[in-house]
């Protein structure tokens, strides 16, 4: 690294130099060499992508912005659980309420195994029915 | 490159920010230093913060005026707490988690008893998918998607902000700027002038209005120099990034929606519905 302008800029894009592990071997006695295994290097995690940089961006923009938009509307994922939160037997049931009419057959079928079992679990059994 | 007195210097780049080096910062044309008042009534028992107001168009613009910041926005109680929570919630409530292990009913096979009750010498089994078999279901794995969605009150989510921009403020990593014309749309000309202002590793830029050509093509090229509306502002990128810059139009805009939850009367029916007195 030459000036200290570049210095700057290399300490400003977040870089580091990397060290190449090299696995010792040790030489004790004549011939024996015993192969010291060294634990893993720490991989390296660019902190900046574009992803970890904008984290967080427009959760509030309900606050900020006349509440038009809730920031449950930004999450992405399974429709039954935008902006929901439930236990297993809740989720199963809202699953079921949202994409059971459009399930494989099987899964359907293993879906409603698993809400009986868990309504009986939870109802039935245990010290909290 | 850079032609002095029959020498040729090469430098990779930064040529332009080179030629402001050497030459005599230009002439300021206004000299009448930009002063901004609060626009909405402070307590009589506080008073204003204040913060230079800078400015992009040179190097070392440092000190174009002087900006009233209100005291209610800018100098609240120093809540590491309610930090915590705010930048916890950010990252958990949009978290849904894809991890799923079958159990003993899911497992493929496993219907029939694999030899008979007695008489074998085995160990009894009903099936050969129950948890203790190997390739066996697994009983309390992680179930399905789930989600763990949750919203802390809006008041929290207010302060959190407040005490965010309270805590840039007050260990000097906030600056205000009059507005993001840049004169020109080099990125280590955005570099540089973050380096010497002594800025930090990361600047966050939030602007209101539209954003200059010039800065959005300098800052599309850095990492760690981010534009972003003022409607993206965060907790949780308060914190990452180290320094923050503002607009004196993102001033008003922050100060007016901030304030306005310390005297409101409380939802009667969610804020998205039209409210008579509320616009």
């Amino acid at each position: 690294m030459g000036t200290l302008l570049q210095l700057a800029r290399w300490g400003l894009l977040g870089r580091s130099l990397s060290l190449v592990q090299t696995a010792r071997s040790l030489h004790c006695g004549v011939s024996s060499w015993i192969h010291v295994k060294l634990p893993p290097e720490p991989k390296e995690v660019d902190r900046w992508t574009e992803k970890r940089a904008l984290f967080g961006v427009y959760d509030n923009i309900g606050i900020l912005g006349d509440f038009q938009v809730h920031p449950k509307d930004l999450i992405t994922g399974p429709r039954w659980l935008q902006g929901w939160r439930g236990n297993e037997l809740q989720r199963c049931i809202r699953k079921k309420q949202f994409v059971g009419h459009r399930m494989f057959d099987q899964d359907y079928k293993n879906l409603n195994k698993r809400i009986r079992f868990l309504y009986r679990r939870f109802n039935r059994t245990g010290k909290h029915r | 490159r850079l032609l002095r007195g029959g020498t040729l210097q090469e430098r990779a780049g930064s040529d332009l920010f080179c030629l402001c080096l050497l030459e005599k910062p230009p002439l300021v044309i206004s000299s009448a230093p930009v002063l901004r008042g609060c626009h909405l009534a402070i307590p009589s028992h506080r008073t204003a913060v204040q913060a230079w107001v800078e400015s992009l168009r040179h190097y070392d613009d440092r000190h174009v005026g002087l900006a009233d910041l209100h005291p209610d926005v800018f100098a609240v109680m120093p809540r590491v707490d309610i930090l915590h929570t705010v930048a916890v919630w950010q990252r958990n409530y949009k978290r849904i988690s894809y991890a799923k292990v079958k159990t003993r009913a899911e497992v493929r096979g496993g219907g029939k008893k694999p030899w008979a009750q007695k008489g074998s010498g085995r160990a009894r089994h009903g099936s050969i998918r129950s948890p203790l078999w190997r390739g066996g279901g697994i009983i309390h794995g992680p179930r399905g998607p789930t989600s763990y969605y949750y919203m802390l009150p809006m008041k929290v989510r207010v302060l959190g902000l407040k005490v965010a921009l309270t805590a840039k403020l007050m260990q000097d990593n906030l600056h205000v700027v009059d507005g993001l014309d840049m004169p020109t749309f080099d990125p280590q000309y955005l570099a540089d002038l973050a380096q010497y202002r002594r800025w930090g590793q990361s600047v966050l830029i939030v602007d209101v209005n539209k954003m200059p050509e010039n800065i959005t093509k300098a800052a599309a090229s850095l990492k760690t120099i981010t534009l972003v509306p003022a409607l993206g502002l965060n907790v949780y990128s308060l914190l990452k990034y180290e320094t923050l810059v503002l607009t004196l139009d993102t001033l008003a805009f922050l100060e007016e929606k901030l304030l306005w939850h310390d005297s409101r009367y409380t939802a009667l029916y969610p804020f998205h519905l039209p409210y008579s007195d509320f616009p």
